[in-house]
């Protein structure tokens, strides 16, 4: 027996497809799996078609899969949308009306008689019922069921009242006993708790990340809502006592990144959140804090576009915007966390890096990553350190004596001071300034600021900035590059491929900028002239590919892109690996990859 | 700070002889008293005869009745002529964007709630871009003060129409005169919840420092209209005219600042061209410091310790952690 399922949850907005959802993320963690839950959504309140994928196993996940188990529809369309996505052994959970009135014969179909089910309770309970019934149907036992069923809705309704909860037990168990009952003989993978020592967490990629900033001692938050990156927003303000974050909701991103700016040119630890359309409006700012040397972080959290595009889908078309933001030439450091552990230690190293450079840090995500919940071993604290970098913590009773604020030093970085500290007064500011900050226009000066602030860039770790090689480091008949999320799902693809004997080598851009190209020369020339090395890209126009031909001048000629605002399947990737092997001459025997 | 070097011929030319002199004059009286808060080793860059300088003057008179120290104080300015405040203040300053003075502003003050924030802008740079944080900065009602130029012009660009224009001003950007109806920066303040609105004219010295120190003093957002000739692109409005035209409201008679419908019906008498002579009221127009508590009052998380003096070592995140376990 093995513990593997892929659910998908159909339905319209406003229904709780994705309460059915995140009630089974929940139930397969405790029951010990690691899981992957994601969203699939459009950009409206109610109505709509929402769906959900739940996919657990007793090892790593790191992408949803493109075929399921069991697939869930909550009505109609839901029907007409989703069946194809069943695997072909796997079984749909409807509402027997829908079996009855759209005329659905086939043997696959589960007809669940919602209404009658939860007459006494009211129709708000359809979700639970749901949620009760795909349970029975991977359960190995009624009491294992009611066990974990118990657990999961003890712990998702916490806040609510005693007899909410003993009503959504009951209620789900009633899904469990149906199925029990009536379609005991759909053949199913059974679902049975197992001992995980790891302790784990599950959470978005946008929490893992907002943990990461809240540990770093940020102070000040300031953002426009925008998806996906609104939770950090509602993150941090439901924070803001426990953990003193003055959170602000500003009238704009262009306040928003200047509130934060302000912040940072105070002393403290300063962050805002937006996505590409925010981001865009962001820009002069961004330059500003560039040049006026205050360190800021902003992460971007990237959805389809252009424009306003596709708001709730997913896509990396933003970075050579976020690299080349900004008038002028000024130093940024932009990062894409590929999975929870880089978004938990990259949400708190972006504070110590932005300390360290004094300039802008941004970190990419993108909706993938921000949205979908995943469970990842519990983030180990006890090792990181708040570096607040060449910085004067207030002190009342010092005096500083010949402060410059944009001093020329042989690193490029010169002290911050907190406003208000005697001795330390200076003008920050976004013109061109001499090392006091007093405007210049001066030939010479404006070159030695200009070094100055582009040198500050090597100070930062040169380990930190190399792509990372995963897996094979050598004897590997394949190289996979990608940056930011698509780390995890070429992870799995690699899974897969190497069980069917593929050797592969993984390199994950996580620094786009700097990033040490002599390096990335190195590690990819030999690989690119032989021409076995494939790059996989959520964009178009294949953004990291022109980044490293513009670095290394080698020009990588497989490039999977894809554009339709949906992530990859690692199924996909599979057979692109496959085809593209077997294209070369390889003798592939395949047949693993489900 | 020095002041330009005048030359005859400029000063002439823009028949503001007399004005500079006289501002020369103002600064040889009081350069022992604001030493303390004096650049000296900026230049000017303001035109010889501009009304900043008298502005500059009173607001370091401002800053010395009010026995704070220049640490304590952090200029935020636009960009424009007047934006180049915080450079000839010896305090904390910081030169944003254009129209982005207030959002700046806004983030040091929360961060650090002991800083006194002054902002600093023009009309092109509060009314034009900056329009939209000046609405939400007044409904804020943070502790800031804000000093805003009005010249009606345009000057670091060389004289465009400005949102406080006139009807009918010609100008490079509108030779056959401007269209739109002027913005009235007092009703503006006004309407949107300021809760300390003044104007002045910095010929009325001794009205302008005192005006500056209550608006400093003011728990709240205050807002300061700083009337300002332009000799380079606005000469026809220079110091003779606003001397001829400003009055100290406070000695009228039935001066109520404490009522706002009182401080609307001179808005509107003044929008209808009702004043006569042209009298233009300078001094405190509203002031109700118990209408409503300032943004900070409501935030209790620097409530006993400004954010920046706050230990951020480590930040303990475990019992959130257990919450997603």
């Amino acid at each position: 027996m093995q513990n593997k399922i892929s659910i998908k949850v159909g339905g319209p907005a406003g229904e709780g497809v994705f309460t059915v959802g995140l009630l089974l993320a929940k139930y397969f963690k405790l029951n010990g799996l690691e899981v992957v839950y994601t969203t699939d959504y459009p950009s409206l309140i109610k109505g709509g078609h929402n769906t959900c994928s739940i996919r657990a196993e007793d090892g790593p996940v790191y992408a949803e899969m493109k075929h399921h188990d069991v697939v869930a529809c909550m009505d109609k369309l839901a029907v007409q949308e989703d069946v194809s996505s069943r695997n072909h052994t796997g079984i749909v959970v409807t509402d027997s009306k829908l079996v009855e009135s759209m005329n659905l014969q086939d043997d696959f179909y589960v007809g669940i008689p919602i209404d009658s089910l939860i007459e006494d309770v009211g129709k708000r309970f359809k979700n639970t019922i749901v949620f009760g019934a795909i349970v029975g149907l991977i359960s190995v036992s009624e009491e294992d069921a009611k066990e974990f069923i118990s657990q999961t809705l003890s712990k998702h309704f916490g806040k609510k009242s005693q007899e909410i909860i003993d009503t959504n037990i009951d209620v789900a168990l009633r899904g469990v006993r149906f199925v029990n009952e009536h379609v005991s003989h759909k053949k199913l993978n059974k679902i049975v708790k197992i001992e995980n020592t790891t302790q784990r967490v599950m959470m978005t990629g946008n929490d893992a990340a907002a943990l990461g900033a809240l540990k770093a001692g940020l102070k000040f938050v300031s953002e426009y809502p925008m998806t996906p990156s609104t939770s950090f927003l509602s993150f941090f303000a439901a924070r803001e006592i426990s953990h003193n974050i003055t959170t602000k909701h500003a009238e704009d991103e262009i306040a928003a990144i200047n509130n934060v700016i302000g912040a940072a040119a105070s002393g403290a630890r300063a962050m805002t959140a937006t996505s590409g359309g925010g981001y865009a409006l962001m820009n002069e700012a961004i330059s500003f804090a560039g040049m006026s040397e205050n360190p800021v972080v902003i992460f971007e959290c990237m959805r389809a576009g252009p424009s306003t595009g596709l708001p709730t889908y997913t896509d990396q078309g933003d970075l050579m915007h976020v690299l080349y933001s900004g008038s002028g030439e000024f130093p940024k450091v932009v990062f894409a966390p590929g999975d929870l552990q880089e978004a938990f230690y990259g949400g708190f190293e972006a504070f110590n890096i932005a300390d360290l450079v004094q300039t802008p840090v941004v970190v990419l995500l993108d909706k993938h990553i921000s949205a979908s919940v995943m469970t990842t071993p519990r983030f180990d604290t006890s090792n990181l350190v708040v570096n607040r970098g060449n910085f004067q913590e207030f002190d009342a009773n010092l005096e500083l004596e010949n402060y410059k604020r944009y001093e020329l030093t042989q690193d490029g970085i010169s002290k911050r001071v907190v406003i208000g500290q005697k001795g330390g007064c200076h003008v920050n500011s976004s013109y061109e300034h001499d090392e006091s900050g007093w405007t210049s226009e001066d030939g010479e000066m404006h070159k030695l600021q200009m070094e100055k602030r582009h040198k500050k860039l090597n100070n930062i770790d040169k380990e930190l900035i190399k792509p990372k090689i995963l897996g094979r480091e050598s004897d590997y008949d394949i190289t996979l590059v990608s940056w930011g999320s698509n780390k995890s799902i070429l992870q799995e693809a690699t899974k897969y491929l190497e069980q069917d004997g593929i050797k592969v080598r993984q390199i994950h851009f996580m620094f786009l900028n700097p990033c040490d190209w002599e390096y990335v020369d190195e590690i990819l020339r030999i690989d690119v002239e032989k021409n076995s090395v494939m790059l996989f890209e959520g964009n178009m126009t294949g953004q990291l590919h022109s980044l490293i031909r513009m670095n290394t001048g080698l020009n990588i000629l497989e490039k999977k892109l894809k554009y339709d605002a949906r992530p990859f399947f690692y199924e996909d990737v599979y057979r692109d690996v496959e085809n593209f092997l077997k294209k070369r001459g390889m003798n592939i025997v395949g047949g693993n990859q489900k | 700070m020095k002041l330009v070097n005048t030359s005859e011929d400029v000063l002439k030319k823009s028949g503001q002889i007399n004005d500079h002199e006289e501002v020369l004059r103002l600064y040889d009286e009081h350069s022992s008293e604001v030493k303390d808060w004096d650049e000296p080793e900026h230049k000017s860059q303001w035109c010889p005869g501009c009304g900043n300088f008298a502005i500059l003057l009173a607001f370091k008179k401002a800053m010395v009745s009010l026995k704070i120290r220049p640490e304590e104080v952090c200029i935020v300015s636009g960009i424009g002529q007047a934006g180049k405040f915080p450079h000839y203040v010896k305090c904390y300053g910081v030169e944003t964007l254009h129209g982005r003075a207030l959002p700046v502003a806004t983030g040091v003050k929360l961060a650090n709630k002991d800083v006194n924030v002054v902002v600093v802008g023009g009309d092109g740079d509060g009314f034009g871009l900056g329009m939209g944080h000046f609405v939400h900065s007044a409904r804020r009602n943070l502790d800031v003060t804000y000093l805003i130029h009005n010249n009606e012009i345009y000057g670091l660009t060389k004289g465009q129409t400005s949102p406080t224009s006139p009807k009918g001003t010609k100008t490079v950007s509108t030779p056959n005169g401007s269209i739109e109806t002027p913005i009235h920066p007092v009703e503006q303040a006004i309407t949107n919840g300021a809760t300390f609105v003044a104007r002045c004219f910095a010929g009325d010295m001794e009205q302008t420092v005192r005006v500056m120190a209550q608006a400093m003093k003011h728990k709240g957002f205050a807002i300061v209209e700083m009337l300002q000739p332009c000799v380079s692109y606005n000469p026809s409005k220079n110091h003779q005219y606003f001397k001829e035209r400003c009055i100290r409201v406070e000695e009228s008679g039935d001066y109520n600042p404490t009522n706002k419908n009182w401080a609307l019906a001179l808005v509107h008498r003044e929008k209808a061209g009702l004043i006569k002579d042209e009298k233009i009221a300078c001094g405190i127009l509203y002031h109700n410091d118990s209408e409503r508590g300032t943004y900070l009052d409501e935030l209790p998380e620097s409530a006993d310790l400004a954010l920046v003096k706050q230990d951020i070592s480590n930040v303990d995140i475990e019992g959130l952690l257990d919450k997603f376990e």
